[in-house]
């Protein structure tokens, strides 16, 4: 099978890498579209490169890629309004019978916004989940609706093949901390956090606890944030004990030297079981969402730091993941990527009496894949003023799918995909016209 | 003894009312306590928004009606709500008064982040209500193997609503008949949604095209508000109606009187107004607008599957409205409707936070 995977940011393009740890007897060709954008760290495009061939093509630019046609499923790991952009693309330009499986899926553990996730996703031929709970939330969404009958694989959390890990015994005294860079988003609550590490760091003399920047200074994600936790951890702490230190080696250098890591609610977590080292969850801040704690609340080592005699204490209690909850999450061996593969191939078998991407949905049950070409001239509109202008050109490209012919659509796509600024600008000033 | 409803908003004190009512059928003597600083202009008449008891949360709390009392709804949001628990307990400690258990929720159905959102922001209820099996399903997706206590949660249907007005005082039967006299679009209007003012003049004007479409005999639109607006015609900022000039079948109208147009209302649209549900509940010809998207800040999440989501733009004119289809029954119980016995459920869940004996009326 021929499959083509297409990431932007630096975490879907992770996803991309973590889907490709098929079983040995796939043979399978896969090629990795990583979009081109600004920081995104070179390490990431090194790894992709290594599981097969690197593309670096803009969305334009597959559209009309002569080798699209050949490929026997495309994998999109974008944003929202990209994923439906290139489902509406990909209707377009191939043959229905003979087009590639269109498949999708999220980037790690879903803290929020699932249901806006699965209305962009949906028709699909499949939609990628990690496991049991993602599935029961999205039956809940579907049940006794057109989509109930969405194609979905559960490709599972697991996101590193595993190799032989160090003994735990030989593992230095160390806990990794995985930062994330908006939970918790309020500054006070980073420094809380850092002074909690910082006291527990004090406590426990024989340790070292590593804090692991998500992004170094100068990268950014899709998160906005104002002050990088290098700042805050030099500004905020006071004296930093000398056992505590941050760390940009990459994390998983990192997890395989430590035995414990710590989080407040990353996807690290399930990367820290895949080498080996003890996770445990930050619980200091209580159950709230936009941390993203209530859904590791029920990891089974949701523990309060700072009431943590010490690390010593905490080794010799050995707290262990539930089981339980580790299975429904998804970190199970029964959830693994060769469960798309064998979706795929049920899909394909399927697409002889119909297809499912292009299945006519009864009225009223709109998605946001489904939004009409005013709306999407619309989104593009507040897009700009916003200063989106990725998204204002997503909108606008699934408007010119819709409409060829529509010559100011044309000219607003143009004038947001100017790379000069200045003409941009002009661009933008003389193509506005009032949507009506 | 009595069960008491504390609410800060006009739009709590109504469901509190609602849900008073309801629990006295059952038997249970129960009190709404609200103070609302203003009672003109809000999105319901004045006489369902009037409490027994006029007094703040504050000035309950010092009142001797707290000794008297078997339990507590707290409809506050927010911090308000932690404050007002918080300041109930120390009180009953300091005098050592037993405390009863406490009750909240949101006030109409949530789902996802809106649902887990505000649910986590009432961890210190002993009872929280919920509306439908489908937010009971999401509680327990939340709570999966937690080892916190987290409060009782029972499913109370659509309590935040009235019933269905009898035989003869509900008009509009959705045939949309040319022969009736003039049929009804009401377009239940949101004051944050859509979620700028560039997309509300854009709902407004295609709510203007489509009034063109047909004969002012046969049909009309009401744009009614479901918020507090001193001047309903400032819900757009489209020049024209500034100026006087609209078409003849287009109204604005006055909020206390959305219950009785949706009563009489022949179609119901809206972007994701809440009480499109008592619509529905109603037997009516619905329609959510599904033109801006299906996202959390715009409220339109718990519409996905309710098979009423269309694009206006396919509804230009009124003929259109016929294409509407029914809604999604299982979607409809899912989100509380199937719900008969919320109160008896509610009346269960607090008997079992405390002696029998003092619950029962």
């Amino acid at each position: 099978m021929k499959l083509l995977l297409i990431g932007d940011s630096d975490s879907q393009i992770l996803a991309c890498e973590a889907l490709c740890r098929f079983g040995d007897n796939r043979i399978l060709d896969i090629t990795i579209n990583a979009v081109p954008r600004e920081g995104t760290p070179p390490i990431i495009l090194q790894r992709a490169a290594a599981l097969g061939r690197l593309w670096q093509f803009n969305l334009a630019q597959i559209y009309t890629h002569p080798e699209l046609s050949t490929f026997d499923a495309v994998g999109v790991y974008l944003t929202g309004s990209k994923i439906a952009e290139m489902k509406s693309a990909l209707e377009l330009i191939l043959d229905p019978q003979n087009r590639p499986l269109l498949f999708c899926g999220f980037n790690g553990v879903v803290l929020e916004k699932f249901i806006e996730g699965v209305t962009w996703r949906l028709g699909y031929d499949v939609v990628c989940l990690s496991g049991p709970r993602d599935l029961e939330a999205l039956r809940r969404i579907t049940a006794k609706t057109p989509f109930e009958k969405q194609n979905v694989a559960l490709v599972g959390l697991q996101r590193n093949n595993l190799d032989a890990n160090t003994p735990y015994c030989d593992r230095r005294k160390c806990l990794v901390f995985s930062e994330q860079v908006v939970m918790p988003r309020k500054e006070t609550d980073r420094a809380r956090m850092l002074k909690i590490l910082a006291d527990l760091a004090r406590r426990s003399p024989d340790w070292q606890i590593l804090v692991k920047p998500r992004i170094a200074p100068d990268e950014r994600t899709f998160h906005n944030f104002s002050y990088h936790i290098q700042d805050t951890f030099y500004g905020s702490i006071g004296r930093i004990p000398d056992n505590m230190l941050l760390d940009y080696r990459p994390l998983q250098d990192l997890l395989r030297q430590a035995r414990m890591m710590g989080t407040v609610s990353s996807t690290a977590f399930f990367d820290a079981l895949d080498f080996g080292c003890r996770p445990i969850v930050m619980a200091d801040f209580g159950i709230n969402p936009k941390n993203g704690s209530h859904v590791f609340a029920g990891s089974g080592v949701w523990l309060q730091l700072d009431k943590m005699e010490s690390l010593d204490q905490l080794e010799a209690e050995r707290w262990e993941p539930d089981p339980n909850w580790l299975n429904w999450m998804g970190y199970e061996k029964t959830y693994q990527p060769d469960n798309l593969i064998t979706a795929l191939e049920r899909a394909k078998d399927n697409r002889v009496n119909h297809t499912v991407m292009g299945a006519e949905v009864p009225a009223g049950y709109l998605t946001n894949s489904g939004l009409s070409f005013m709306q999407l001239r619309l989104n593009a509109e507040n897009a700009i003023a916003a200063g989106k202008l990725n998204d204002a050109a997503s909108f606008l490209k699934i408007a010119c799918q819709m409409r060829p012919t529509h010559r100011n659509v044309a000219r607003r796509l143009a004038a947001v995909s100017c790379r000069n600024r200045i003409l941009r600008n002009v661009l933008l000033i003389v193509s506005r016209r009032r949507i009506r | 003894m009595t069960i008491v409803l504390i609410s800060g908003s006009a739009s709590g004190t109504f469901a509190c009312r609602m849900l008073a009512d309801r629990l006295r059928r059952a038997d249970r003597h129960a009190l709404v306590v609200s103070k609302l600083e203003k009672t003109t202009n809000s999105p319901f008449p004045t006489a369902l928004i009037e409490a027994d008891l006029r007094l703040s949360p504050n000035e309950f709390l010092n009142s001797p009606l707290l000794e008297k009392i078997t339990a507590l709804g707290v409809f506050l949001d927010g911090n308000k709500f932690d404050d007002f628990v918080i300041s109930y307990r120390r009180i009953c400690r300091e005098s050592n008064l037993e405390e009863v258990p406490i009750f909240s929720g949101p006030l109409y159905p949530l789902v996802g982040d809106a649902l887990i959102h505000d649910l986590a922001a009432r961890q210190r209820a002993d009872v929280l209500l919920v509306h439908g099996q489908r937010q009971l399903d999401e509680v327990a997706a939340m709570t999966f193997n937690w080892s916190d206590v987290f409060p009782t949660v029972i499913a109370a249907g659509l309590w935040f609503m009235p019933e269905r007005p009898g035989i003869g005082q509900l008009s509009g039967h959705g045939l949309l008949e040319t022969t009736k006299s003039t049929n009804t679009l009401l377009m239940v209007a949101q004051s944050d949604v859509p979620n700028t003012k560039r997309l509300r003049l854009d709902l407004f004007q295609r709510l203007w095209s489509i009034s063109t479409s047909a004969s002012p005999e046969d049909w009309k639109v009401i744009i009614a508000m479901d918020h507090q607006r001193e001047t309903p015609t400032t819900w757009t900022t489209d020049e024209r109606i500034q100026k006087g000039d609209k078409p003849a079948n287009l109204f604005f109208t006055s909020q206390e009187r959305l219950l009785s147009h949706i009563a009489e209302c022949d179609v119901c649209v809206t972007v994701s107004s809440p009480w499109i549900l008592t619509a529905m509940a109603w037997g009516k010809r619905v329609m959510l607008i599904g033109d801006y998207g299906i996202k959390g800040p715009l409220r339109t999440t718990p519409f996905l599957g309710s098979g009423a989501m269309h694009n206006l733009e396919n509804f230009s004119r009124f003929s259109n409205f016929n294409k509407l289809t029914r809604i999604n029954q299982h979607w409809l119980n899912s989100m509380g409707w199937a719900v008969f016995d919320g109160p008896t459920r509610l009346i269960k869940a607090l008997e079992s936070h405390q002696p029998a004996n003092l619950i029962k009326p």
